[in-house]
């Protein structure tokens, strides 16, 4: 696999804030061009296959949120509610992703440059990488759940919520607790926490392109912002 | 003029926070250039000694610490951790937990970046680490999709990127096969030829005897014993045993057939075609087999063969792609399968999930009349039932895999499959497993094992099928009169 080359990951964070506040403050019409800014965003730096799932999601939830009926009782409500909350979530965790694809000692690199503290620094690092790890985790939990008979995707066990909940979030907890203290032993044993300089295996320094990306996608916020109501 | 002293542990006693004492009054001095091989049972101490040297205790892990630990002369506590990890480069056992970076090369640059060192300097030396460890081809994969022997090589040339004068590794061969446990000796080897001072713990010493110059066995946190090679390849059977070791030496160690010991047919595969997922290419294909009751089996064949995709296929957890498997005579739908068969994965902690030991072995079986009696006999036999209170997480591994075998047992399976019950074990532990899986053949129960371990395929198993570029390649009966073979498949080394 050849390593696709992301923006600068300076760039990256600060379209994470942008999409954040965005998210958090935005009308939830204006989000179809939320989330079609950011699906590009992440198709130019060549992450195809999470967007397209992204896309699907985004969807999916909204047609749940247009169907629903105007005064939703019973599931209905847990329904929207769910699909209001995946909505708000969804361009940030998108967002997220392309910081996440980075690699840890450019990133670690750049941001030190605008002199994020190295606390602030080595968690948005560890975090970035915790993340793909605990997909393979929950992969490998909900197979074992399968055979025990306890698995989320089964329907009958959607009947015992709670339960349910328990042997999905409880193994992957402890799971999480263990490879994070490890992962940062052996962080720490590389000298992740070194005081020095950091360097990076590959070039940082803001590109004409990473300066572009972050103007258009700002500038387009501020379009869909100020006219949301009727694009 | 002897080399200097690299390591000086002195009067050494640990205690993690909440913990009993991991380390008493330890004392061991490593010279440069020495390789030494710290073994004995598992909770012995060996990871924790480890731990001292790599500075990780007392900079990382907290506890009550006693006495002195010297690196290249200089107080471990009183030296920045930063500075050990120049001095000490560190391969831990678990490949999920030790690598930060997503791309083979950024892992091995990780280190250098971290202490500054120029970018140039740190391609080079990437470069170089890659065509050193045979990996140059993998630079630009992904670490997680690589197998465990490379992912090994990419730690070890992780940990070698600033050079350090000392390489200190826990169980580096735990979760690799008879091949990739040779390549990676190879590379030690020529570490060592290099200069490097190796400090290994590691239960597998077969592989290690050619370069260690002293072998250290710990017991209950202290030094009980320490050998040359040679003393060690010297120890009887019995003195083996009592040490609670695995064997030094590789080889066939078997009784004489036993006839009769397998009974009438229990499942039987026709011309089976898998594949790991729905769209993905198939990964065997026209398997033919069959397997009878109380029939130990082992599964071998090189890394990627599809042999968990085999075990998965198996016991419904993946449809088969094409031809029958059949259960009793008939053709049986994967659904079914899952029912009457379990699979007991690699790691437990996965396949725990509820907050006590009995409670664990009740699970999904509470409406059930006599649960709660045959729960409470099973718990019993596989010596739980003290613990029954405690939750999963807290057990040992060892007692973690014996309550995984228990949640199995309370299914009355037809069948158990087991994906490497052994990696990781002590030979007290390893034995243990080979005894508890003949018990459970005794009673009927077909037991299907993906394994690398030779102790284990000459020590519980009857027969042996070796998959191979997509095929079943051959099928050979562990018994004395093909033990060699038998040896020779498992040590098979491509693809």
């Amino acid at each position: 696999m050849s390593r696709r080359l992301g923006f600068d990951p300076r760039i990256q964070l600060l379209v994470v804030a942008l999409t954040t506040a965005a998210s958090i403050l935005g009308e939830l019409r204006t989000f179809p061009w939320l989330i079609g800014a950011v699906a590009l965003y992440l198709a130019a730096q060549g992450i195809f296959k999470p967007t397209i799932y992204f896309l699907l999601a985004a969807a999916c939830l909204y047609a749940i949120y247009v169907w629903s009926p105007p005064e939703p009782s019973g599931l209905w409500t847990v329904g929207v509610f769910f699909s209001l909350l995946g909505l708000r979530m969804l361009p940030v965790l998108m967002a997220a992703v392309s910081l996440g694809k980075a690699p840890s000692g450019q990133m670690i690199s750049a941001l030190r440059a605008v002199r994020l503290p190295m606390g602030v620094l080595i968690a948005l690092a560890v975090g970035s990488r915790f993340l793909p790890i605990l997909k393979l985790e929950q992969e490998a939990i909900q197979t074992n759940a399968k055979l025990r008979g306890v698995s989320a995707a089964s329907p009958r066990n959607w009947l015992r919520p709670l339960r349910t909940f328990e042997y999905t979030i409880v193994p992957l907890l402890m799971r999480s607790l263990k490879i994070a203290d490890e992962l940062a032993a052996s962080a720490a044993t590389k000298g992740i926490d070194h005081p020095g300089v950091k360097t990076s295996l590959y070039p940082v320094a803001l590109r004409r392109r990473d300066i572009v990306a972050l103007l258009v996608y700002a500038g387009w916020l501020a379009v869909v912002w100020g006219y949301g109501g009727w694009l | 003029m002897k080399p200097r002293v690299i390591v000086d542990i002195r009067n050494v006693s640990f205690q993690y926070q909440n913990s009993r004492e991991q380390l008493k009054q330890v004392s061991l001095s490593v010279r440069e250039g020495e390789c030494v091989v710290v073994t004995g049972p598992s909770g012995s101490g060996k990871t924790t000694l480890t731990r001292l040297v790599n500075g990780l205790i007392p900079h990382f892990y907290e506890g009550r610490l006693s006495g002195t630990v010297e690196l290249d002369g200089g107080n471990a506590g009183d030296l920045e951790f930063s500075a050990i990890g120049r001095l000490v480069g560190s391969v831990f056992q678990d490949s999920r937990s030790q690598f930060f970076a997503s791309i083979v090369e950024e892992e091995i640059a990780f280190c250098g970046e971290n202490y500054g060192m120029d970018a140039r300097v740190i391609r080079e030396r990437v470069d170089r680490l890659a065509e050193e460890g045979g990996i140059a081809h993998l630079l630009r994969s992904e670490v997680h999709k690589l197998s465990s022997g490379e992912k090994q090589k990419v730690a070890v040339a992780s940990a070698r990127l600033t050079e350090p004068a000392l390489l200190v590794m826990d169980e580096p061969s735990a979760n690799l096969d008879m091949p990739a446990t040779r390549q990676l000796a190879e590379l030690l080897a020529a570490l060592k030829a290099g200069g490097k001072t190796l400090i290994i713990a590691e239960h597998r010493l077969y592989y290690l005897l050619p370069l260690a110059d002293r072998i250290v066995y710990m017991r209950d946190g202290e030094i009980a014993a320490e050998w040359t090679p040679t003393e060690l390849l010297a120890l009887s059977p019995e003195a083996l045993d009592e040490y609670g070791l695995r064997s030094p030496v590789v080889g066939p160690c078997l009784p004489d057939a036993v006839e009769g010991r397998a009974g009438e047919q229990r499942m039987a595969l026709r011309q089976v075609a898998i594949a790991p997922g729905r769209f993905r290419r198939p990964v065997l294909e026209e398997v033919d087999f069959a397997l009878r009751a109380g029939e130990v089996v082992a599964i071998a064949g090189p890394n990627g063969t599809g042999k968990t995709t085999l075990a998965k296929t198996i016991c419904g957890l993946i449809r088969e792609r094409s031809g029958t498997i059949a259960m009793g005579g008939r053709p049986t739908k994967a659904k079914d399968r899952l029912r009457k068969l379990w699979f007991v994965m690699q790691d437990s902690d996965y396949q725990l999930f509820a907050d006590s030991v009995l409670k664990e072995t009740m699970l999904s079986h509470e409406q059930e009349e006599g649960a709660p009696e045959r729960a409470e006999r099973l718990l019993q036999e596989l010596g739980l039932w003290e613990l029954r209170d405690r939750h999963p997480a807290s057990l040992s591994g060892g007692q973690k895999q014996r309550l995984v075998f228990a949640v199995g047992l309370m299914k009355r399976p037809d069948m158990l499959i087991l994906d490497e019950p052994t990696s990781g074990l002590d030979g007290r532990n390893m034995r243990r497993v080979v005894k508890l899986i003949r018990r459970i053949a005794d009673t009927g129960v077909t037991v299907l094992i993906i394994t690398h371990d030779h102790e284990l395929v000459f020590g519980a198993c009857d027969r042996l099928l070796f998959f191979r570029n997509g095929r079943l390649q051959a099928e050979v009966p562990v018994e004395s009169g093909h033990a060699a073979e038998a040896m020779r498949l498992i040590e098979t080394t491509t693809a």
